[in-house]
């Protein structure tokens, strides 16, 4: 795979040219590192609120009403309805998305319309719900004015055109 | 985030009353647990890729970097709206998403957020910069989705490449209709104010 040589290359790239500046690549490593801390202590209370959410919406079945409710929908707008439950999870939680993409190459194979369809939607849309929480949880930000909205329905647009451009794969 | 989070918690714990009470309890235990094994995953990720651009910004490459990348960031973002170190912080986030290190890009767009903040009127509300980063960052401009290859190669695909180009284009199309709707709700809400005006 090409794709498992950049990152080594970038980092030789980086380290060869610290030596060469002078800099002191173990300390700047250890400063950045120590961030790390208080970046999870920050983030935690906003992952347990996301985690508690999604895993209500699971066990209560929830998740699965809305995805028979909004089927017909997306059957409409040409979104294969095996894919409808992927979907309803992918902006809540990657773990519950990724968990759920694996069930969907073991049932229909890697190589299928439908497998296809939720790897482009998993590599072209983001868990929204979870991004919003982590990333407004070190400012304090109370009125999101339409964040949510607009970035759900940017990623069900981005959905759509996956599900129409894969059958010509 | 406040009334979202209410509705659906609401709307779940009543269904479990009628359908099984008693998984309330472990739902919530084991979403808490969920929760701090991630965080410790994350942390760990996380300090590898903090101490890596920290390395990166000593060395000044990532502002070298953010400039070349510039023209990018001025289309999505708009000019003026930006200080040095926003830029830097998102075109860092944004590379991170295009090479497919997911790990790499979310600490780096909370640094961009939290830059972004010092340049904010109002600290109350989301700036127009902020909704826009949420956009761009949900629904990833990704040009090596390798993790998801990966994922393929396992479950014994033949052909994992073949989601590659499928994947830039939708990434390409829905970056580009989230950055079109932002814009276009900021130049309607301005109109608004002009009308109350």
């Amino acid at each position: 795979m090409m794709s498992n040589f950049i990152l080594p290359i970038i980092l030789i790239l980086l380290l060869i040219y610290c030596f060469v500046k002078k800099v002191n690549a173990y300390d700047h490593f250890i400063c950045g590192a120590k961030g790390s801390v208080d970046l999870c202590i920050n983030t935690f209370p906003y992952l347990v609120a996301i985690f508690v959410l999604v895993e209500l919406f699971k066990a209560s079945g929830l998740s699965s009403e809305i995805a028979k409710l909004v089927s017909p929908i997306f059957n409409f707008l040409g979104i294969p309805s095996e894919l409808v439950d992927f979907m309803v999870i992918r902006p809540f939680s990657g773990s519950g998305s990724m968990a759920m993409l694996k069930d969907l190459y073991m049932s229909y194979g890697p190589d299928s319309y439908v497998s296809h369809c939720a790897s482009v939607i998993v590599s072209a849309t983001d868990t929204v719900f979870y991004i919003v929480a982590v990333y407004f949880s070190t400012v304090k930000i109370k009125k999101l004015k339409g964040t949510i909205p607009l970035a759900l329905l940017s990623c069900f647009i981005g959905s759509l055109i996956a599900c129409f451009i894969c059958r010509f794969i | 985030m406040n009334k979202i989070w209410l509705i659906f918690l609401l709307s779940s714990i009543t269904l479990l009353l009628f359908t099984s009470p008693e998984n309330v309890l472990i739902a919530l235990n084991s979403a808490s647990n969920k929760a701090v094994g991630l965080s410790l995953e994350l942390m760990a990720i996380y300090a590898i890729w903090m101490g890596i651009f920290s390395i990166l910004e000593q060395t000044g490459i990532s502002k070298k970097f953010s400039k070349i990348l510039s023209p990018i960031v001025n289309l999505i973002f708009g000019k003026k709206n930006l200080s040095e170190e926003s830029r830097t912080y998102i075109t860092m986030s944004m590379s991170a998403n295009m090479l497919g290190m997911g790990g790499a890009a979310t600490p780096l767009g909370i640094k961009a957020m939290e830059s972004l903040q010092k340049d904010n009127p109002n600290k109350d509300s989301a700036s127009y910069s902020m909704t826009m980063l949420i956009i761009v960052s949900s629904t990833v401009l990704q040009f090596l989705p390798s993790t998801i290859i990966g994922l393929m190669t396992a479950a014994g695909s033949t052909a994992p490449a073949a989601i590659i180009l499928p994947s830039i284009i939708t990434s390409l199309c829905s970056t580009t209709i989230g950055v079109l709707l932002v814009k276009f709700c900021a130049f309607i809400s301005s109109l608004k104010k002009r009308g109350k005006k």
